[in-house]
C-alpha cells in the first residue's frame, strides 16, 4: 500500500445509508484509503453483510450499524453507540437519501414529510450527533449529499429538490458552526449517477441526461466517492461550507 | 462534594472565568463568556471530564451551577 493510499490511516469514518449505492462507494473508498470505516445502514443484518463484504473486498476493519436517519431522537443515541467501540470519530458522510417523485398536483403530505425527514432532519440530527462526539477532539470533517435539483430544481420532485436546497444551506450554517471546532463540513451534489435511486428513470430519460452532460456520460458512485474522500481528507484542509458540484459539467 | 469541585475547575476552564467570578452565580446568557457558544464548549468540557453524554434535552437544562451537577448526576457522572 502507498503512502497516500493511506492518508486516512487511523481515522474512523461513519456512512449513513451505506448498504448501496453512493454511499456503499464511498465507503469502499474510505475503507481503501486507510480508514476503518462504519458502515450504517437501515436494516442492520443488511449492514452488517455489506461491511463484511467490504472488509473482505479490502481488507480494511469495517463494521455495520443500525442507523434509520429518518427517526431523529433516534439517531444521536446510535450514532453513539457505533461509534462508542471506537473511542473516535473522524469523518462523517451524511449520504442516506430517498427521492419520491410525482407531479405537482399528485404530491402527498407522506411523501413530503418521509422526503424532509430523511434527507434534511436525517441530515441535521446526523450532523448533530456527529458534531458532539467530533468536539471532543477539536478535529473531524463531514461531507453530505446534496444534489443538482437542490440548486436547479427538478420538474416532479418538488420535495426532494427542497430538502437537497436545504443541505446546502445545511451545510453552510454547520460549517459556520463547527469551524471554531476545527471541523469542516462541506457537501456534494451529484449530478445523475447510476445508482438504484434513478432505476426508474426511463431509457429515454437517462439517454437525454448522458446528451446533455458535457462529459457525455451519466455519473457513477465512484466519481462521487473519489470528491467525497478529497473533502474530508487533509488536502481539502482548508475548505469549508462548499457544495462541490459532481456533475460532468450538468449545471453549465 | 468532589464532582462539585471538579465540576467548578471545568466551569472555571471552559468558560473562561477570571479570578473572583464565582461559578455557582452565573447563570447562562447573564454572563459574557457563557453564551450559545461558550455553552458548548462547556457541554463538551463536562463531558470529557466526567466522560458521559449529555442529550439535547439535558443540555437545554443547564442553565447554572446547580443544573449542571443535577444532569452530571442523572447521567451517572462520579465525583
Ligand atoms: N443517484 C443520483 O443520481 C443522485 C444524485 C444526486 C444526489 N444523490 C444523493 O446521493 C445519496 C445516495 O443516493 P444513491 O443514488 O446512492 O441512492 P440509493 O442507491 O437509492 O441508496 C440510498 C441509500 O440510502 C439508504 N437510506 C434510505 N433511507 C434511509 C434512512 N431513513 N436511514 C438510513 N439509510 C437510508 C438506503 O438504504 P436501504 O438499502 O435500507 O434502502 C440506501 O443505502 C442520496 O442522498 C441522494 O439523494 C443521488
Amino acid at each position: 500500500m502507498s503512502a497516500r493510499m493511506a492518508e486516512l490511516d487511523g481515522r474512523v469514518a461513519l456512512v449513513t445509508g451505506a448498504t448501496r449505492g453512493i454511499g456503499y462507494a464511498v465507503a469502499h473508498e474510505l475503507a481503501v484509503h486507510g480508514a476503518t470505516v462504519i458502515l450504517s445502514g437501515r436494516d442492520g443484518s443488511r449492514a452488517a453483510e455489506r461491511a463484511r463484504d467490504l472488509a473482505e473486498q479490502t481488507g480494511a476493519q469495517v463494521e455495520g450499524a443500525v442507523l434509520d436517519v429518518s427517526a431523529f431522537d433516534a439517531v444521536a443515541p446510535a450514532v453513539s453507540a457505533a461509534v462508542r467501540p471506537h473511542g473516535r470519530l473522524d469523518i462523517l458522510v451524511a449520504n442516506a437519501g430517498v427521492m419520491l417523485s410525482s407531479p405537482l398536483g399528485a404530491v402527498t403530505g407522506a411523501d413530503v414529510r418521509t422526503t424532509l425527514d430523511t434527507n434534511i432532519a436525517g441530515v441535521i440530527a446526523t450532523v448533530q450527533a456527529a458534531g458532539r462526539l467530533m468536539m471532543r477532539r477539536k478535529s473531524g470533517a463531514m461531507v453530505l449529499l446534496g444534489s443538482i435539483a437542490g440548486r436547479d430544481g427538478s420538474a416532479g420532485q418538488i420535495a426532494y429538490s427542497a430538502s437537497k436546497a436545504a443541505v446546502a444551506g445545511a451545510t453552510r450554517s454547520a460549517a459556520r458552526e463547527l469551524g471554531r471546532w476545527g471541523i469542516r463540513v462541506n457537501a456534494v451534489a451529484p449530478g445523475v449517477i447510476d445508482t438504484d435511486l434513478i432505476a426508474g428513470l426511463p431509457a429515454e430519460a437517462k439517454e437525454r441526461y448522458s446528451t446533455a452532460t458535457p462529459m457525455g456520460r451519466l455519473g457513477t458512485a465512484a466519481d462521487v466517492a473519489k470528491a467525497v474522500r478529497f473533502l474530508v481528507g487533509d488536502d481539502a484542509g482548508f475548505i469549508a461550507g462548499q457544495v462541490l458540484g459532481v456533475d460532468g459539467g450538468l449545471v453549465l | 462534594m468532589v464532582l462539585e469541585e471538579r465540576l467548578r475547575g471545568v466551569f472555571v476552564q471552559a468558560l473562561e472565568l477570571e479570578d473572583g467570578v464565582d461559578p455557582g452565580v452565573i447563570r447562562y446568557r447573564n454572563h459574557p463568556r457563557w453564551d450559545s457558544l461558550g455553552h458548548m464548549t462547556l457541554i463538551v468540557a463536562m463531558e470529557s471530564e466526567f466522560d458521559v453524554e449529555i442529550g439535547p434535552e439535558q443540555l437545554i437544562e443547564i442553565d447554572c451551577f446547580d443544573a449542571a451537577v443535577k444532569v452530571l448526576r442523572d447521567v451517572g457522572a462520579h465525583g
